[in-house]
C-alpha cells in the first residue's frame, strides 16, 4: 500500500482534480484504490457523488477503535473506494487534538488498510493545520500542484520548509505544474524553467482545460468524459510518473 | 431456500428465473428503492478461468474473463474481499500474464506453475440495471443476463461497500418477484458441465474414503483405479504441454502405481501384474528426461537470481540450451504418449484392474485393510530406519538415492491408506516424512542437475560460438549447486534424528489400532 497525499498550502491549485483523477486512473488499471477526502469542503466526495454514511462522524473517524473500513463507500468507478467528507468534518481538527499523538493518528488509522488497498490518495484542504501535519506523517509521497506564478512558487518553498520542520522521516515531495495556460507569459516561463523535471518537478504539465470543468459538472473522472483530450492524457502521464516514482506496490 | 448454495461469491448473489423477465419489469419492481437506470444491451462472452486442478475455485475465489466489443477484462472475486477488475490485452495463460496489481499478487501464489484454462464459457446478453440515489450515485447493481439460446434469466446483484442496506433491499425486492429463486447451481458449474467438468473434480491427491474393515485386496484395487484415472486425466495436458504439472502428476501416478505393485505383493498377484510392471517401468523412463528438464528450467531462474548479475547474464546460453533440449525431449514424450504401445497399455491395464486376476489368492487379501496397511507401513518404516542407521549420519550419494526411494515408497503407502488408518493417526509420521523427503528430494534434484550441467557444458564447448564467460559461469553454477547439495546432505542427520524419534516410532507402532496389534 502506497499513500499519496495531494497537498498544498494554497487553495484552488487543482488538488482535488488531481486526487480524484489519479485515484480513478489507478483503479482503472486494476489496482484497489482508496481516496480519502480530508477536506470539509468535500470536493472529492461531490465529484464522486458520495456523502458520508450516516453512522460516520469526525469523532468516530478520529477514534482509534473504529476501523476506517467501516466508513468506506464504493464509488461508481470500479475498484475505487472513497472515505467521504462533508462540512461536519471541519471538527476533525478538534477531534484529533483531543487525542494522544494527534499528528500520527491518520497514519495509525491507515495501517489496517495495508493489504487491502494498493493506493491510498489523500485529498487535503488548503491549510496548515493539525490535519495537514497528520497527513505528512501518513503519506509516502506528497504531490504538490503548482500554478506557475511567483506566489505559487513561494508557497512551494513554504511547503518544503513546513515539511522539513514537522517531518521526522523523509517524505518525497513531487511538485507538478498545474492549470497551465500557455497564452500567459509567466506560465510559459514556468514551463521552460521546470521542463524535463528540473528542481524536483515531475515532467508532466497539466494544462488549463475546459474539459476539467466539464468533468466536474458531469461529476465524472476525466477519462469518462473525454478519453483522448489533452487534459486526460496529461493526468494519465502524471499518474504514470507518480507510479514510477513510487516503488511499485505490487511487487 | 434462502441461502445461495451454488455461488460462493461473497458480496454477489445470483438469482435464477425460469421465465423471461423484460428489463422494464425489473426496473418497475425496483422503482420504490430509487431512480432506476437501465443500461443498453451488451453481447458478452464470459469465460471462467482456472487451473486444471481448480486452484482458483479451491481458494474460494473466481476468475472470470469477459469479452465484449473487442475488449477484454478480468474480474477477480477473491473469497473474502470485494471484487477487482482490470483490463487485459492478449491471452492470459500463466500468473505472469495477469495484470500487475492485486489480481496477480493474489493469484500467483495460488496458481504457481499451473496454467489458467477455460473451464466454462457462456455467451450472454447483458444489461446493467442500477438503482440511484438523489445524487445519481449507484447504490445497488443488478446485472440482467440472458444466456444465448435460452429464455431463462439470471440476475446477479452486487452489494456495494457502504451501501449494504440498499443492496439488501434490492435483493429482497427481486426475491419477491414471481418465479425468482436463488440460483441453485453456479454458472461456473453449469458452464463447466458442458465440457464434462465439475469444480473440484480433479486433484492429484488420493482422496479415497476407505473403510478400515474393507478387504485389503479391494482397497488396493480402489487405489489402483484411482491412480489409473489420474494417469489418464493428465495425458492430454502433458501432450499439449499446457503446463508442467500435467507431466508431473502423470509421473507421480505411474510411480505410485509401481510402488503399489511392488509393495503390496501379499495382496496383489505379482505374477499376473508382471507384464504391467514392465510397461510402467517403460513409462517411467519415457517421462523422466522431460520432467528433469522441467525441474531444471523451473529452478534455473531461481538460481540465476541468487548468483552475481554478470554470472546470471552469462548463463543465458545455458537457459537457451535447456529450453531447446526440453522442447526436443517433449516431442519424444508426446510421441510416446500418443504411441500404440501406450494406448494399448492403458486399455489392458484398465481391463486388468476390473478383473479377478488382480488380487492374489491369499488370506492377506481378505484381511481388513487397516491392519494390512499398518503392517506394510511399519515394515517400510523399519526398513528405512535400518538402512539409514547402517549408513551413518552422512550417507554416500548412492545411499541418499536409495533412502529417497525408500522414503517415497513409505510415503505412497501412507497416502494410499490414510483414510483407512485414520488421518490423525498417520499425521506425525506424514509430517516428519515430508521434511526428510524434501531434503532427500532436493539433494537428488541437485545431483541430476549437476550431471545435466556437465552434459550441456560438453555440448556447448564443442559449439564454437560459446563464450568463455558462459562456461565459467556454468562452473560457478555447478559449484553453487554442489554447495547447496552439501547443505542438504548436512541437513540429513538432523532430519533423520527427528524422523526416527521415539514419538514417531510410537505413532507408527500404533497405526493398526491401539492395543490391537502390539509390535
Ligand atoms: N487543469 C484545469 N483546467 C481547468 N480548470 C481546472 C483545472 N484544474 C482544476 N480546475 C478547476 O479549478 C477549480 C479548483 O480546482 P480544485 O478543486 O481541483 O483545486 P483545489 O486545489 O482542490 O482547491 P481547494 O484548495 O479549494 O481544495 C475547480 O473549479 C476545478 O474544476
Ligand atoms: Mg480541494
Amino acid at each position: 500500500m502506497r499513500v499519496i497525499a495531494v497537498w498544498s498550502i494554497k487553495g484552488g491549485v487543482g488538488k482535488t482534480t488531481a486526487a480524484v483523477n489519479l485515484a480513478a486512473l489507478a483503479a482503472r488499471e486494476g489496482a484497489r484504490a482508496l481516496l480519502w477526502d480530508l477536506d470539509p469542503q468535500g470536493g472529492a466526495s461531490f465529484l464522486l457523488r458520495v456523502s458520508p454514511r450516516r453512522k460516520a462522524s469526525p469523532r468516530r473517524l478520529a477514534r482509534r477503535s473504529v476501523e476506517l473500513r467501516r466508513m468506506v463507500r464504493a464509488t461508481d468507478v470500479p475498484n475505487l473506494d472513497l472515505l467521504p467528507s462533508d462540512l461536519t468534518y471541519r471538527t476533525l481538527e478538534l477531534e484529533l487534538n483531543a487525542r494522544k499523538s494527534p499528528s500520527r493518528r491518520l497514519a495509525v488509522k491507515l495501517t489496517p488498510l495495508d493489504g487491502h488497498y494498493d493506493w491510498v490518495v489523500l485529498d487535503c484542504a488548503p491549510s496548515v493545520t493539525l490535519v495537514s501535519e497528520a497527513v505528512l506523517h501518513a503519506a509516502d509521497d506528497l504531490l504538490v500542484p503548482v500554478i506557475p506564478s511567483a506566489l505559487s512558487l513561494r508557497t512551494l518553498e513554504q511547503t518544503r520548509r513546513f515539511i522539513a520542520q514537522t517531518r521526522s522521516k523523509a517524505v518525497r515531495v513531487l511538485p507538478f505544474l498545474s492549470m497551465v495556460d500557455r497564452r500567459r507569459r509567466l506560465h510559459r516561463e514556468g514551463c521552460e524553467r521546470f521542463a524535463g523535471g528540473a528542481e524536483g518537478f515531475l515532467r508532466t504539465i497539466v494544462p488549463m482545460s475546459s474539459i476539467v470543468e466539464r468533468a466536474a459538472e458531469a461529476r465524472l473522472p476525466l477519462f469518462a468524459v473525454a478519453p483522448s483530450s489533452r487534459a486526460t492524457r496529461a493526468f494519465a502521464s502524471l499518474w504514470q510518473e507518480v507510479r514510477e516514482q513510487s516503488a511499485s506496490p505490487t511487487d | 431456500m434462502t441461502s445461495d448454495t451454488g455461488d460462493r461469491e461473497t458480496n454477489r448473489r445470483v438469482l435464477a428465473l425460469e421465465a423471461p423477465l423484460p428489463p422494464e419489469r425489473l426496473a418497475a419492481a425496483l422503482q420504490p428503492e430509487g431512480e432506476v437506470a437501465v443500461g443498453r444491451a451488451v453481447q458478452l462472452q464470459r469465460t471462467y478461468l482456472d487451473s486444471f486442478d481448480w486452484r482458483v475455485w479451491g481458494s474460494g475465489g473466481r476468475l472470470v474473463l469477459e469479452e465484449s466489443g473487442g475488449r477484454q477484462s478480468l474480474h477477480w472475486h477473491p473469497g473474502a474481499m470485494s471484487p477487482v477488475t482490470a483490463p487485459v490485452a492478449g491471452t492470459v495463460r500463466f500468473a505472469s500474464d495477469l495484470p500487475a496489481g492485486p489480481i496477480r499478487r493474489d493469484l500467483a501464489p495460488i496458481l504457481e506453475m499451473r496454467a489458467l484454462l477455460p473451464m466454462g464459457r457462456v455467451a450472454l446478453r447483458q444489461r446493467l440495471v442500477r438503482v440511484l440515489d438523489g445524487q445519481r450515485k449507484t447504490v445497488a447493481l443488478v446485472w440482467w443476463e440472458e444466456r444465448s439460446g435460452c429464455t431463462a434469466i439470471r440476475l446477479r446483484t452486487e452489494v456495494l461497500t457502504g451501501y449494504e442496506r440498499a443492496g439488501e433491499a434490492v435483493h429482497r425486492r427481486l426475491l419477491a418477484l414471481e418465479s425468482v429463486t436463488p440460483a441453485g447451481e453456479s454458472e461456473l458449474a453449469l458452464a463447466a458441465a458442458e465440457h464434462g467438468r465439475r469444480p473440484g473434480d480433479y486433484s492429484s491427491r488420493i482422496d479415497l474414503e476407505l473403510k478400515p474393515e474393507t478387504p485389503a485386496g479391494e482397497a488396493a484395487r480402489a487405489v489402483l483405479r484411482r491412480l489409473a484415472d489420474t494417469l489418464r486425466a493428465n495425458v492430454d495436458g502433458a501432450v499439449e504441454d499446457l503446463d508442467t504439472e500435467f507431466l508431473h502428476d502423470l509421473r507421480v501416478a505411474v510411480r505410485r502405481t509401481r510402488a503399489a505393485l511392488g509393495q503390496l505383493k501379499a495382496v496383489l498377484d505379482p505374477e499376473a501384474a508382471a507384464p504391467y510392471v514392465e510397461e510402467l517401468r517403460w513409462l517411467g523412463n519415457a517421462t523422466g528426461p522431460c520432467r528433469d528438464l522441467d525441474v531444471f528450467q523451473l529452478n534455473v531462474e531461481g538460481y540465476r537470481k541468487e548468483l552475481a548479475p554478470d554470472t546470471a547474464a552469462a548463463l543465458q546460453p545455458l537457459a537457451d540450451r535447456l529450453h531447446h533440449m526440453r522442447a526436443q525431449s517433449h516431442r519424444e514424450l508426446a510421441a510416446d504418449l500418443r504411441s500404440r504401445r501406450f494406448s494399448g497399455f492403458i486399455k489392458r491395464w484398465d481391463a486388468f484392474l476390473d478383473s479377478d486376476r488382480l488380487c492374489a489368492d491369499t488370506a492377506t487379501a481378505t484381511l481388513p485393510v487397516r491392519s494390512v496397511a499398518a503392517d506394510h507401513i511399519q515394515r517400510a518404516y523399519g526398513r528405512f530406519l535400518n538402512r539409514a542407521q547402517g549408513m551413518g549420519p552422512q550417507p554416500p550419494a548412492e545411499g541418499m538415492h536409495r533412502l529417497r526411494i525408500d522414503a517415497k515408497k513409505l510415503r505412497y503407502l501412507l497416502e494410499f491408506f490414510a483414510s483407512a488408518l485414520g488421518k490423525s493417526a498417520a499425521r506425525p509420521l506424514v509430517r516428519e516424512l515430508k521434511a526428510i523427503q524434501d531434503t532427500l528430494g532436493a539433494y537428488h534434484d541437485l545431483h541430476v542437475q549437476q550431471l545435466r550441467l556437465q552434459e550441456v557444458g560438453r555440448e556447448l564447448l564443442t559449439d564454437n560460438g560459446t563464450g568463455a564467460d558462459t562456461l565459467l559461469a556454468m562452473g560457478r553454477l555447478s559449484a553453487f549447486l554442489e554447495t547447496r547439495q552439501e547443505q542438504h546432505h548436512h541437513d540429513f542427520a538432523r532430519r533423520f534424528a527427528t524422523f526416527s524419534d521415539k514419538s514417531v516410532r510410537k505413532a507408527v507402532a500404533r497405526l493398526g489400532g491401539a492395543g490391537e496389534r502390539a509390535r
